[in-house]
Protein backbone atom coordinates (compact mmCIF):
# COMPACT_ATOMS: atom_id res chain seq x y z
CA UNK A 1 0.00 0.00 0.00
CA UNK A 2 2.74 2.69 1.12
CA UNK A 3 4.65 1.92 -2.69
CA UNK A 4 1.14 2.92 -4.10
CA UNK A 5 0.72 6.27 -2.48
CA UNK A 6 4.08 7.07 -2.96
CA UNK A 7 3.79 6.27 -6.51
CA UNK A 8 0.65 8.23 -6.69
CA UNK A 9 2.13 11.60 -4.71
CA UNK A 10 4.92 11.02 -6.87
CA UNK A 11 2.51 11.51 -9.93
CA UNK A 12 0.61 14.16 -7.83
CA UNK A 13 4.13 16.35 -7.49
CA UNK A 14 4.75 15.73 -11.42
CA UNK A 15 2.02 16.91 -12.16
CA UNK A 16 2.28 20.18 -9.67
CA UNK A 17 5.17 20.98 -10.87
CA UNK A 18 4.43 20.88 -14.66
CA UNK A 19 1.15 22.76 -13.72
CA UNK A 20 3.40 25.72 -11.90
CA UNK A 21 6.25 25.60 -14.43
CA UNK A 22 6.75 29.10 -15.45
CA UNK A 23 7.03 28.44 -19.44
CA UNK A 24 6.91 31.21 -21.78
CA UNK A 25 3.08 30.51 -22.36
CA UNK A 26 2.24 31.03 -19.05
CA UNK A 27 4.64 33.95 -18.68
CA UNK A 28 2.43 35.67 -22.02
CA UNK A 29 -0.92 34.50 -20.75
CA UNK A 30 0.17 36.00 -16.90
CA UNK A 31 1.27 39.56 -18.90
CA UNK A 32 -2.00 39.54 -20.90
CA UNK A 33 -4.60 38.86 -17.63
CA UNK A 34 -2.20 41.97 -15.79
CA UNK A 35 -2.74 44.33 -19.19
CA UNK A 36 -6.29 43.25 -19.01
CA UNK A 37 -6.21 44.53 -15.65
CA UNK A 38 -4.55 47.46 -16.26
CA UNK A 39 -6.66 48.60 -18.87
CA UNK A 40 -9.88 48.11 -16.85
CA UNK A 41 -10.93 51.11 -14.33
CA UNK A 42 -12.93 51.33 -10.91
CA UNK A 43 -15.45 53.10 -9.73
CA UNK A 44 -14.26 56.26 -7.98
CA UNK A 45 -10.17 55.09 -8.56
CA UNK A 46 -7.99 56.61 -6.63
CA UNK A 47 -5.31 58.84 -8.23
CA UNK A 48 -2.20 56.43 -6.69
CA UNK A 49 -3.99 53.62 -8.04
CA UNK A 50 -4.47 54.88 -11.49
CA UNK A 51 -1.07 55.64 -11.13
CA UNK A 52 0.27 52.12 -10.40
CA UNK A 53 -2.22 50.90 -13.40
CA UNK A 54 -0.78 52.94 -15.93
CA UNK A 55 2.78 52.04 -15.00
CA UNK A 56 1.95 48.30 -15.06
CA UNK A 57 0.54 49.08 -18.86
CA UNK A 58 2.93 51.12 -19.78
CA UNK A 59 5.52 48.31 -18.71
CA UNK A 60 3.64 45.47 -20.40
CA UNK A 61 4.08 47.38 -23.62
CA UNK A 62 6.41 47.15 -26.67
CA UNK A 63 7.68 50.93 -27.46
CA UNK A 64 5.87 50.76 -31.24
CA UNK A 65 3.17 49.09 -29.82
CA UNK A 66 -0.21 48.97 -32.11
CA UNK A 67 -3.99 48.65 -30.93
CA UNK A 68 -5.97 47.55 -34.63
CA UNK A 69 -9.30 47.96 -34.41
CA UNK A 70 -12.01 46.68 -36.34
CA UNK A 71 -13.52 49.42 -38.38
CA UNK A 72 -10.87 49.85 -40.79
CA UNK A 73 -9.33 52.84 -39.29
CA UNK A 74 -5.77 53.46 -38.41
CA UNK A 75 -5.47 52.68 -34.89
CA UNK A 76 -3.08 54.01 -32.36
CA UNK A 77 0.59 53.09 -32.49
CA UNK A 78 3.25 53.95 -29.79
CA UNK A 79 3.61 52.72 -25.91
CA UNK A 80 3.07 56.54 -24.84
CA UNK A 81 -0.26 57.23 -27.15
CA UNK A 82 -1.92 54.14 -25.76
CA UNK A 83 -1.23 54.62 -22.04
CA UNK A 84 -2.46 57.88 -22.97
CA UNK A 85 -5.40 57.18 -23.88
CA UNK A 86 -6.13 54.26 -21.60
CA UNK A 87 -5.73 57.20 -19.14
CA UNK A 88 -8.84 58.86 -20.53
CA UNK A 89 -10.78 56.04 -19.99
CA UNK A 90 -11.63 56.19 -16.77
CA UNK A 91 -13.21 59.88 -17.25
CA UNK A 92 -15.06 59.42 -20.61
CA UNK A 93 -16.14 55.81 -20.05
CA UNK A 94 -16.25 55.95 -16.63
CA UNK A 95 -15.98 52.49 -14.63
CA UNK A 96 -14.72 50.19 -17.48
CA UNK A 97 -14.08 45.83 -16.63
CA UNK A 98 -12.53 44.23 -19.29
CA UNK A 99 -12.21 40.15 -19.47
CA UNK A 100 -10.43 37.51 -20.83
CA UNK A 101 -11.76 34.13 -21.09
CA UNK A 102 -10.39 31.14 -22.87
CA UNK A 103 -6.82 32.58 -23.69
CA UNK A 104 -4.67 30.33 -25.47
CA UNK A 105 -1.00 31.37 -26.40
CA UNK A 106 1.23 29.99 -28.81
CA UNK A 107 5.15 30.40 -28.83
CA UNK A 108 6.42 30.50 -31.91
CA UNK A 109 9.55 28.26 -32.57
CA UNK A 110 12.92 30.28 -31.33
CA UNK A 111 11.19 31.66 -28.56
CA UNK A 112 11.03 35.46 -29.52
CA UNK A 113 7.44 35.66 -30.25
CA UNK A 114 4.11 35.07 -29.28
CA UNK A 115 0.66 34.62 -30.46
CA UNK A 116 -2.03 34.66 -27.55
CA UNK A 117 -6.35 34.62 -28.40
CA UNK A 118 -8.90 35.17 -26.59
CA UNK A 119 -12.53 36.17 -26.36
CA UNK A 120 -12.55 40.25 -24.57
CA UNK A 121 -15.51 40.90 -23.31
CA UNK A 122 -15.89 44.68 -21.91
CA UNK A 123 -18.43 46.13 -19.42
CA UNK A 124 -18.85 49.65 -18.60
CA UNK A 125 -20.49 52.16 -17.68
CA UNK A 126 -21.69 53.26 -13.24
CA UNK A 127 -24.61 53.11 -12.83
CA UNK A 128 -26.65 51.86 -15.94
CA UNK A 129 -23.97 48.87 -16.78
CA UNK A 130 -23.56 48.37 -20.39
CA UNK A 131 -22.35 45.01 -21.69
CA UNK A 132 -20.98 44.65 -25.01
CA UNK A 133 -20.30 41.14 -27.58
CA UNK A 134 -17.74 39.43 -26.68
CA UNK A 135 -15.22 39.29 -29.40
CA UNK A 136 -12.44 37.10 -30.99
CA UNK A 137 -8.62 39.14 -30.14
CA UNK A 138 -5.36 38.25 -31.57
CA UNK A 139 -2.34 39.66 -29.21
CA UNK A 140 1.03 39.36 -30.35
CA UNK A 141 3.81 39.59 -28.01
CA UNK A 142 7.63 39.98 -28.67
CA UNK A 143 10.16 39.00 -25.69
CA UNK A 144 12.69 41.71 -25.34
CA UNK A 145 15.03 41.05 -22.57
CA UNK A 146 13.19 38.04 -21.38
CA UNK A 147 10.30 39.81 -20.77
CA UNK A 148 7.05 39.97 -23.03
CA UNK A 149 5.54 42.78 -24.77
CA UNK A 150 2.61 43.57 -26.22
CA UNK A 151 3.57 44.33 -29.68
CA UNK A 152 -0.36 44.31 -31.46
CA UNK A 153 -3.61 43.87 -30.45
CA UNK A 154 -6.24 43.52 -32.93
CA UNK A 155 -9.46 41.71 -34.20
CA UNK A 156 -9.20 37.84 -35.27
CA UNK A 157 -11.95 37.90 -37.16
CA UNK A 158 -13.58 34.31 -37.20
CA UNK A 159 -16.99 35.53 -38.44
CA UNK A 160 -17.09 37.31 -41.60
CA UNK A 161 -19.39 40.35 -42.25
CA UNK A 162 -21.40 40.85 -45.25
CA UNK B 1 -15.06 -1.71 6.80
CA UNK B 2 -12.05 -0.12 7.89
CA UNK B 3 -10.98 3.81 7.19
CA UNK B 4 -8.65 2.78 5.17
CA UNK B 5 -10.77 0.64 2.93
CA UNK B 6 -13.40 3.05 2.67
CA UNK B 7 -10.15 5.80 1.75
CA UNK B 8 -8.10 3.62 -0.55
CA UNK B 9 -10.74 0.17 -1.04
CA UNK B 10 -8.80 -3.36 -0.29
CA UNK B 11 -6.06 -2.53 -3.20
CA UNK B 12 -4.50 1.46 -3.14
CA UNK B 13 -2.85 0.04 -6.20
CA UNK B 14 -6.34 -1.08 -8.27
CA UNK B 15 -7.82 2.53 -6.58
CA UNK B 16 -5.33 4.20 -8.09
CA UNK B 17 -5.59 2.25 -11.78
CA UNK B 18 -9.44 3.05 -11.33
CA UNK B 19 -8.94 6.61 -10.70
CA UNK B 20 -7.03 7.41 -13.59
CA UNK B 21 -9.31 4.95 -15.90
CA UNK B 22 -11.75 7.26 -14.43
CA UNK B 23 -10.02 10.65 -14.86
CA UNK B 24 -8.98 8.79 -18.41
CA UNK B 25 -12.91 8.69 -19.36
CA UNK B 26 -13.98 11.92 -18.21
CA UNK B 27 -11.18 13.97 -20.39
CA UNK B 28 -11.86 11.68 -23.53
CA UNK B 29 -15.81 12.32 -22.95
CA UNK B 30 -15.29 15.88 -22.59
CA UNK B 31 -12.54 16.31 -26.17
CA UNK B 32 -14.72 14.29 -28.42
CA UNK B 33 -18.36 13.55 -27.25
CA UNK B 34 -19.63 16.31 -24.59
CA UNK B 35 -17.19 19.75 -24.14
CA UNK B 36 -18.19 22.51 -21.99
CA UNK B 37 -18.14 25.95 -23.54
CA UNK B 38 -18.90 29.14 -21.66
CA UNK B 39 -21.28 32.14 -23.29
CA UNK B 40 -19.43 35.10 -23.46
CA UNK B 41 -20.83 38.58 -23.45
CA UNK B 42 -24.03 38.89 -24.11
CA UNK B 43 -25.18 38.09 -28.03
CA UNK B 44 -27.17 35.13 -27.36
CA UNK B 45 -29.42 36.86 -24.47
CA UNK B 46 -32.31 35.76 -23.81
CA UNK B 47 -31.31 32.26 -24.82
CA UNK B 48 -27.70 32.37 -23.13
CA UNK B 49 -26.81 34.79 -20.12
CA UNK B 50 -23.12 35.79 -20.13
CA UNK B 51 -21.04 32.90 -18.22
CA UNK B 52 -23.65 30.59 -18.59
CA UNK B 53 -22.07 26.75 -18.59
CA UNK B 54 -22.74 24.58 -21.94
CA UNK B 55 -22.34 21.49 -23.17
CA UNK B 56 -21.53 21.29 -26.94
CA UNK B 57 -22.49 17.33 -28.78
CA UNK B 58 -19.30 17.31 -30.49
CA UNK B 59 -20.77 13.92 -33.08
CA UNK B 60 -23.81 16.13 -33.62
CA UNK B 61 -22.66 16.85 -37.16
CA UNK B 62 -20.79 13.66 -37.94
CA UNK B 63 -23.67 11.94 -37.39
CA UNK B 64 -26.30 14.24 -38.81
CA UNK B 65 -26.29 17.65 -41.05
CA UNK B 66 -26.44 21.50 -39.52
CA UNK B 67 -30.18 22.80 -39.20
CA UNK B 68 -31.07 26.10 -39.37
CA UNK B 69 -32.01 27.30 -35.97
CA UNK B 70 -29.11 25.17 -34.34
CA UNK B 71 -27.18 26.62 -31.29
CA UNK B 72 -23.40 25.84 -32.17
CA UNK B 73 -20.04 26.50 -30.89
CA UNK B 74 -17.46 28.03 -33.55
CA UNK B 75 -13.69 28.17 -32.52
CA UNK B 76 -11.17 30.85 -33.26
CA UNK B 77 -8.27 29.69 -34.84
CA UNK B 78 -5.98 28.68 -32.21
CA UNK B 79 -9.18 25.93 -32.42
CA UNK B 80 -9.98 26.06 -28.63
CA UNK B 81 -11.74 29.22 -27.29
CA UNK B 82 -15.47 29.37 -29.14
CA UNK B 83 -18.40 31.46 -30.12
CA UNK B 84 -21.78 30.74 -29.19
CA UNK B 85 -24.44 31.85 -31.72
CA UNK B 86 -27.30 30.71 -33.98
CA UNK B 87 -27.14 29.35 -37.68
CA UNK B 88 -29.27 31.22 -40.14
CA UNK B 89 -28.50 30.29 -42.97
CA UNK B 90 -27.43 27.03 -44.45
CA UNK B 91 -25.29 26.30 -47.34
CA UNK B 92 -25.81 27.88 -50.86
CA UNK B 93 -28.70 30.47 -49.31
CA UNK B 94 -28.80 33.97 -49.72
CA UNK B 95 -29.33 36.25 -46.25
CA UNK B 96 -29.93 39.38 -45.85
CA UNK B 97 -31.41 41.83 -42.78
CA UNK B 98 -33.95 44.51 -43.60
CA UNK B 99 -35.28 46.81 -40.42
CA UNK B 100 -33.99 43.91 -38.23
CA UNK B 101 -36.14 41.43 -40.03
CA UNK B 102 -33.97 37.98 -41.28
CA UNK B 103 -34.55 37.23 -44.83
CA UNK B 104 -33.56 33.71 -46.24
CA UNK B 105 -33.77 33.59 -50.42
CA UNK B 106 -36.52 36.52 -49.87
CA UNK B 107 -38.59 35.10 -47.18
CA UNK B 108 -39.16 36.08 -43.95
CA UNK B 109 -37.88 34.05 -41.16
CA UNK B 110 -40.01 33.39 -37.98
CA UNK B 111 -37.49 33.53 -34.73
CA UNK B 112 -39.43 33.12 -31.85
CA UNK B 113 -35.95 32.98 -29.93
CA UNK B 114 -35.28 37.13 -30.49
CA UNK B 115 -37.26 38.94 -27.99
CA UNK B 116 -36.20 42.42 -29.00
CA UNK B 117 -34.87 44.05 -32.11
CA UNK B 118 -33.65 46.93 -33.43
CA UNK B 119 -33.48 48.27 -37.21
CA UNK B 120 -30.08 45.95 -38.46
CA UNK B 121 -29.32 46.40 -42.20
CA UNK B 122 -27.65 44.07 -43.68
CA UNK B 123 -26.77 43.74 -47.62
CA UNK B 124 -27.47 40.45 -49.31
CA UNK B 125 -24.80 37.49 -49.55
CA UNK B 126 -24.85 34.30 -50.73
CA UNK B 127 -23.48 31.68 -48.18
CA UNK B 128 -20.71 29.27 -49.33
CA UNK B 129 -20.85 25.65 -49.52
CA UNK B 130 -18.57 25.27 -46.66
CA UNK B 131 -20.25 28.17 -44.79
CA UNK B 132 -23.29 28.83 -42.57
CA UNK B 133 -24.53 32.47 -41.76
CA UNK B 134 -25.01 32.99 -37.86
CA UNK B 135 -26.30 35.23 -35.91
CA UNK B 136 -26.66 35.75 -31.51
CA UNK B 137 -30.47 36.01 -31.01
CA UNK B 138 -30.08 39.30 -28.77
CA UNK B 139 -30.67 41.68 -31.62
CA UNK B 140 -31.40 44.51 -29.13
CA UNK B 141 -27.99 45.43 -29.21
CA UNK B 142 -26.15 47.81 -31.99
CA UNK B 143 -25.20 45.63 -35.17
CA UNK B 144 -21.35 47.00 -35.09
CA UNK B 145 -21.40 45.78 -31.71
CA UNK B 146 -22.75 42.35 -32.44
CA UNK B 147 -20.43 39.53 -33.98
CA UNK B 148 -21.66 37.80 -36.80
CA UNK B 149 -21.34 36.43 -40.52
CA UNK B 150 -19.83 33.95 -42.24
CA UNK B 151 -18.68 30.98 -40.27
CA UNK B 152 -16.54 28.06 -42.15
CA UNK B 153 -17.91 24.52 -41.41
CA UNK B 154 -14.27 23.92 -40.71
CA UNK B 155 -14.49 25.86 -37.43
CA UNK B 156 -18.06 24.53 -35.97
CA UNK B 157 -17.27 22.61 -32.80
CA UNK B 158 -20.58 21.13 -32.68
CA UNK B 159 -24.03 22.04 -31.05
CA UNK B 160 -25.04 23.19 -27.98
CA UNK B 161 -27.39 20.63 -26.01
CA UNK B 162 -27.70 22.92 -22.93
Amino acid sequence: MWRSLAAAAGIAAIVAAWWLWPTDARRVRARLTALASAVSVTAGEPDLERVTRLAVLSRGLAPDVALEPDDGSSGIRGREAVVALVSRLGSIGGPTSVGLSDVEVSVESGGAHAVATAIVTVRSGGDSVRQFDGHAVRFDFVKADGDWLLQRAGPDPVLARP
Amino acid sequence: MTLREMLVGRSAGRSLARGLAVAAILLAVSQFLLTPVRAHGISMFPTYGEGQFLLVNRLAYRLGPLRRGDVVAITLRSGQAVLVKRVIALPGERVRIEQGQVFVNGVALHEPYVRYRVAWEVQETEIALDEVFVIGDNRSMPERLHDFGRANRDRILGRLIY
